[in-house]
């Protein structure tokens, strides 16, 4: 009796000892990959991006560099963003809605950001392949 | 003769359902927590009903708790919560009426959170306070148990229960709950959809039936 009075004393203390506070963790998630691809062969096309900006906020994104992949980032103040792609050729638009769920990961932690339910409602480029294999999707521009 | 053995099978099929005592017991743990942090309340308790090598167990608590890391963030969350489940008990022939068991729960809870908190998005440039509220959520888990309990006095035992909690599931409303009432953490980096539990009790034993 004795030595079952001592197990259950003293064996939840080494239980208790090895909690302990998870790390924090900073999602990536709130971006929306654009990848340029040939309309011919399907491979990976660099593209002169001039600039890239949304209709929600001042500011150009990207300046006037080869781009093969653009990443257009999500607002949690909006739950719908559109973005302007100037490229020497044209001006096209991508619209995409969302939802934002606020997520706390540790009491140490800043409170991460989640999206979810990621859609593109609207576009206007010429052709477009939008793969929803992967969220938020990504969006594949042939030229 | 055939009567007989009809009617003795009878009586053992019906008493096999009768629980031979009851236990009620408090979250020894769950009071200190209490004691200790101004911001948290959790109290828990539980009724055993004993079929010798067999446990039903009823397991019902409230929980509120503020988590203050302010400007980062406020965390509130009020609720409530049960358990039912059976235990085996693996020293149910022990003299000293000792009690070893391993077991399983489901659980369900029912709270209400709200977090407020502050966004800074490196991109757009802006820092704003915002707040989100899950109003009256409910959620679901299972739970397995190992147990171990003494007799300290007559009829007062001592015992705790350590707890793997899986499975939960819960529709949120504005933002991913941080805790569940009765189930802890929701998600963290390192245990994705699973937790761990603890509970020290103090519990009274009424039998009505030698063991």
């Amino acid at each position: 009796m004795h030595k079952k009075l001592l197990l259950v004393v003293f064996l939840p203390l080494l239980f208790i000892s090895c909690l302990e506070e998870p790390e924090c963790v900073q999602l990536n998630n709130n971006y929306i990959k654009v990848s340029f691809k040939s309309a011919t062969d399907g491979t990976v096309l660099p593209v002169l991006v001039d600039s890239v900006f949304s209709e929600e906020y001042i500011g150009n994104f990207y300046k006037g560099t080869d781009e093969t992949d653009v990443y257009l980032p999500l607002s949690p103040v909006f739950q719908q963003m559109s973005f302007i792609l100037q490229t020497p050729y044209k001006r096209d638009t991508v619209q995409v809605s969302y939802n934002y769920l606020p997520k706390l990961y540790g009491t140490q932690c800043e409170v991460s950001a989640m999206y979810q339910n990621v859609e593109i409602t609207k576009i206007s480029f010429d052709s477009l392949k939008i793969n929803v294999d992967q969220i938020p999707p990504n969006v594949q521009v042939y030229y | 003769m055939a009567q007989n053995q009809e009617k003795d099978t009878t009586t053992f099929s019906l008493t096999s359902f009768v629980p031979q005592g009851i236990k009620f017991g408090v979250d020894g743990f769950g009071l200190i927590r209490t004691g200790i942090n101004p911001n948290l309340t959790t109290i828990e308790g539980k009724a055993e009903f004993d079929f010798k090598k067999y446990i039903g167990v009823f397991e019902t608590g409230v929980y509120t708790n503020t988590i203050d890391s302010l400007p980062k963030y406020r965390y509130n969350i009020s609720g409530s919560f049960f358990k039912i489940g059976i235990d085996a008990n693996l020293l149910h022939k022990s003299e000293d009426k000792s009690v070893f068991t391993f077991g399983l729960r489901y659980g369900r809870a029912r709270q209400t959170d709200k977090l407020q908190y502050r966004i800074n998005d490196p991109v757009y440039g802006f820092t704003d306070n915002l707040s989100a509220v899950n109003s009256k959520i409910g959620g679901g888990w299972v739970e397995m148990v190992v147990g171990l309990q003494v007799e300290i006095f007559n009829n007062l035992y001592l015992g705790y229960s350590a707890r793997y909690k899986l499975g939960l599931r819960f529709k949120q409303q504005e933002f991913v709950p941080f805790e569940m009432a009765g189930y802890g953490r929701t998600e963290t980096v390192s245990q994705k959809n699973s937790t761990w539990g603890f509970n020290y009790y103090l519990l009274y034993s009424i039998q009505w039936e030698g063991k």
